[in-house]
């Protein structure tokens, strides 16, 4: 535990210290801006604001945000060859990507939690009112998400030196997994449709969290990808010490 | 300084190669048991498997002698194994949890949590019965939301109310079966063998109102059977299998679609006879008769109404059915204070194409007349064409009252000689009555004797070519049918429907413009600042 404390910290510290966390923050709080503000502009009159509209557009973004957070946290220190002098420390592989994930989940955390003012905004104008429980639901739902595709991105990250490449390899990936609505199309049958679908990012978020309903078993999915994802990684940075 | 230029390398290439080949031995395994036996998905999966494999040796032969032969194989198939553990644990968990069905509606409105009504509906199920769904593969999403509802039902009546979903384009000829189309929902009772009992078969409608759609089609299949309507046809009426424009084929599958039992009944048979109208006669319909009842057939609507019967006429002023001084006419007022006058309604306030076709213009609160709101909805107003007014005794002996009225600039026309052969109509104040009137009223002894009686001053608006026309016609002529056998109180509940409670946006241009500067300008611009606050630092170091 203590190991994975002090990779979270030297990790979330780099996070602060580093101007291209400030940008992606920056790109992250100016994109989720301008869909809510889509969303109040549309609504008004019409429908009430919809609370989930932040998490439902994340459930797209964080295919393309969750590699950039996570792109750099073991390919840069493979490439680097500080891996190599982290393995040497007294620390586990375990401890070393548990840390890891834990600070770009705090990072994707804290960014999720900086939009909860636009909400807030909202709630504190007169005469608008707001679906608190369903905006809370969604919000659970697109933080299991977030720590789904960012343990997908540490694991492409553990898999190549090369950036680049582990940000390609797991934006494809996560596009592929968030791409499980259009099963129905490629496929012939509706139940492998729907198998296809219950393997997918958006088949345990679009049609229960975003709807405001918390299935445990949406819960349980997402669980599911962070341990084996992190399983993985961990495997793969522990055949470090093995490989020839 | 680092370059992060993309080099490709045998190295690479091997890398791919051997992920292709975990991937594809993954695709083997999957494809052999989705598809239970060897098919072309695992003839696709083994090719590729064995392609990645080549290329794999082909590019990194050391790598992948080392794989296979060194401790690479230790190391590698302990952590190959204990992923596959893994794997099966955490897909262990995530099928227990499934069956589970654990949910948590956190819906301010409780959209997604059955309606206490609902409940109590599904209390009153006792023999299975099934949601059957056609979805097709392109539908998959709209099946799994639908899905979240019928789970709910499943899972209150304990598998008693249980699903099952068809594939249209799989199975086509059961989709026939039951004239289906992509998206729709049915529910029946099974037979003993688990087979749909297609008699008991009937359509969910879909209206946007999940719960409230489910949970009357249910209803509807409880009550199924239990109601019978009777239309008598011995007075000259209006056919209820006639499917002509002057017909009432479409009322009559309305209500059969509704799950109630329609009949034919003749009173003055069962007069001749010295019979009494059936015990399972829920309401009698006496749709446009074009003749007096004898008082044979008084007397056996008489014994009906006093024995707790309901009772709907239709009456048009082209016949001698109802007219002043008939005994049918001094039977009603007598007994219920209603009755017709020899007259038409004609109104210049409230009308359509002409004068006396007369639009709702009052409508007094009732069950029957829930589904007309012409104030909300101008189609769910009633049109009736030739209108014959109702007279209410203010002291009347049950109690009674009026459902619709005419508007207060409406008159009845007297003459009705000159009316129908010369279409010649126009307000003499000394010979016409001065309006308003009421068109349609009941009389309701449910205290005493459990009668009910419906009057409406028009026969026209439930004919296959008028009722739909507007949509009130149909309204009233089913909330009258819901009101006279119960069927309403059974089936007319309003559980929530899937709709938010919270009401619509409303913010000024100049509160949306600050809300957008904070949120788009200043809040970015912030986090921004910190990001040249953190590089000039840096850079400076």
């Amino acid at each position: 535990m203590r190991g994975i404390t002090l990779i979270f910290r030297r990790e979330v510290g780099q996070y602060f210290a580093s101007p291209i966390a400030y940008l992606i923050a920056f790109a992250f709080l100016l994109m989720t801006a301008l869909v809510f503000n889509n969303d109040l502009t549309v609504s008004i009159g019409v429908k009430p604001a919809d609370p989930a509209v932040i998490p439902t557009f994340l459930s797209f973004g964080m295919v393309f945000f969750a590699p950039l957070l996570t792109m750099r946290m073991l390919a840069e220190e493979t490439r680097e060859g500080t891996l190599e002098l982290l393995l040497t420390a007294p620390v586990r592989e375990g401890d070393i990507v548990i840390g890891k994930f834990f600070s770009a989940w705090f990072f994707y955390s804290l960014l999720l939690f900086i939009t909860l003012i636009y909400q807030m905004i909202l709630l504190s104008i007169p005469s608008t009112s707001l679906d608190l429980g369903h905006m809370f639901a969604a919000y659970i739902g697109i933080w299991l998400y977030g720590g789904a595709t960012i343990a997908v991105g540490l694991m492409f990250s553990s898999t190549t030196e090369n950036q680049i490449i582990a940000a390609f390899l797991s934006m494809s990936t996560l596009l592929i997994m968030w791409l499980g609505d259009l099963a129905g199309d490629i496929v012939s049958t509706v139940e492998l449709a729907n198998f296809i679908r219950k393997l997918t990012l958006q088949g345990h978020f679009a049609s229960s969290f975003a709807f405001g309903l918390v299935r445990v078993e949406d819960a349980a999915f997402f669980a599911g990808i962070i341990t084996v994802m992190l399983f993985v990684t961990i495997r793969i940075v522990e055949s470090h010490r093995w490989r020839g | 300084m680092r370059s992060n230029d993309v080099t490709i390398t045998r190295g690479f290439i091997g890398q791919i190669a051997s992920f292709a080949t975990g991937a594809g031995l993954l695709a083997i395994v999957l494809a052999f048991l989705w598809r239970n036996g060897i098919d072309s998905f695992v003839i696709v999966s083994v090719v590729v498997t064995i392609i990645s494999l080549i290329v794999w040796i082909g590019a990194t032969p050391a790598e992948f002698r080392d794989f296979v032969t060194g401790r690479q194989v230790r190391y590698g198939t302990s952590a190959v194994f204990s992923l596959f553990l893994l794997v099966g644990i955490v897909v262990l968990i995530y099928v227990i949890v499934e069956r589970s069905a654990i949910v948590v509606d956190m819906t301010q409105s409780e959209s997604f949590t059955l309606d206490r009504t609902t409940i109590e509906v599904l209390e009153n199920v006792r023999e299975p019965m099934q949601i059957i769904g056609f979805y097709s593969p392109q539908s998959v999403v709209q099946r799994e939301t639908d899905d979240q509802f019928f789970r709910l039902y499943e899972v209150a009546t304990d598998g008693m109310v249980s699903r099952r979903y068809v594939d249209p384009d799989e199975e086509p000829a059961l989709a026939a079966t039951f004239n289906a189309q992509d998206g729709d929902v049915f529910l029946a009772y099974l037979n003993d063998d688990g087979g749909i009992n297609f008699s008991t078969l009937s359509f969910v409608p879909d209206t946007g109102t999940q719960e409230r759609d489910m949970t009357q089609a249910i209803s509807r299949l409880l009550i199924s059977g239990t109601i019978t309507v009777y239309f008598d046809l011995s007075l000259g009426e209006l056919d209820p299998l006639d499917n002509t424009a002057n017909g009432l084929s479409l009322v009559n599958s309305l209500m059969q679609e509704n799950g109630l039992v329609t009949q034919p009944i003749g009173v003055e048979a069962l007069a001749a006879a010295g019979q009494s109208m059936p015990q399972d006669a829920s309401a009698l319909i006496l749709a446009r008769p074009r003749q007096q009842p004898s008082e044979g057939a008084i007397a056996v609507i008489n014994n009906y109404l006093q024995n707790g019967g309901s009772l709907l006429i239709l009456a048009d002023t082209q016949s001698p059915f109802m007219i002043d001084g008939s005994p049918f006419n001094a039977y009603l007022w007598e007994n219920y204070g209603l009755r017709m006058l020899d007259a038409v309604v004609v109104d210049p306030a409230s009308s359509g194409e002409t004068e006396l076709d007369i639009i709702s213009a009052a409508i007094f609160d009732s069950q029957i007349s829930a589904g007309i709101n012409p104030q909300n909805d101008p189609d769910s107003a009633t049109q009736f064409r030739i209108a014959r007014p109702i007279d209410i005794n203010n002291d009347p002996p049950v109690p009674n009252g009026r459902i619709i009225m005419s508007s207060e600039a409406s008159y009845a026309e007297t003459n009705l000689d000159a009316l129908f052969q010369n279409n010649d109509y126009a307000p003499d104040p000394g010979e016409d009555l001065p309006g308003p009137f009421t068109t349609v009223a009941f009389a309701d002894d449910r205290a005493d004797s459990g009668s009910r009686v419906l009057l409406i001053g028009d026969s026209d608006f439930i004919t296959n070519g008028q009722i739909s026309s507007p949509l009130g016609n149909a309204f009233l002529f089913m909330d009258g049918i819901g009101w006279l056998t119960d069927f309403s109180t059974q089936v007319e509940f309003t559980p929530q429907a899937r709709v938010t409670n919270i009401p619509a946006l409303f913010i000024t241009g100049q509160q949306l413009d600050r809300v957008a500067f904070i949120t788009s300008v200043i809040m970015p611009a912030i986090a921004l600042f910190l990001g040249v606050f953190v590089w000039f630092r840096r850079s400076r170091r």
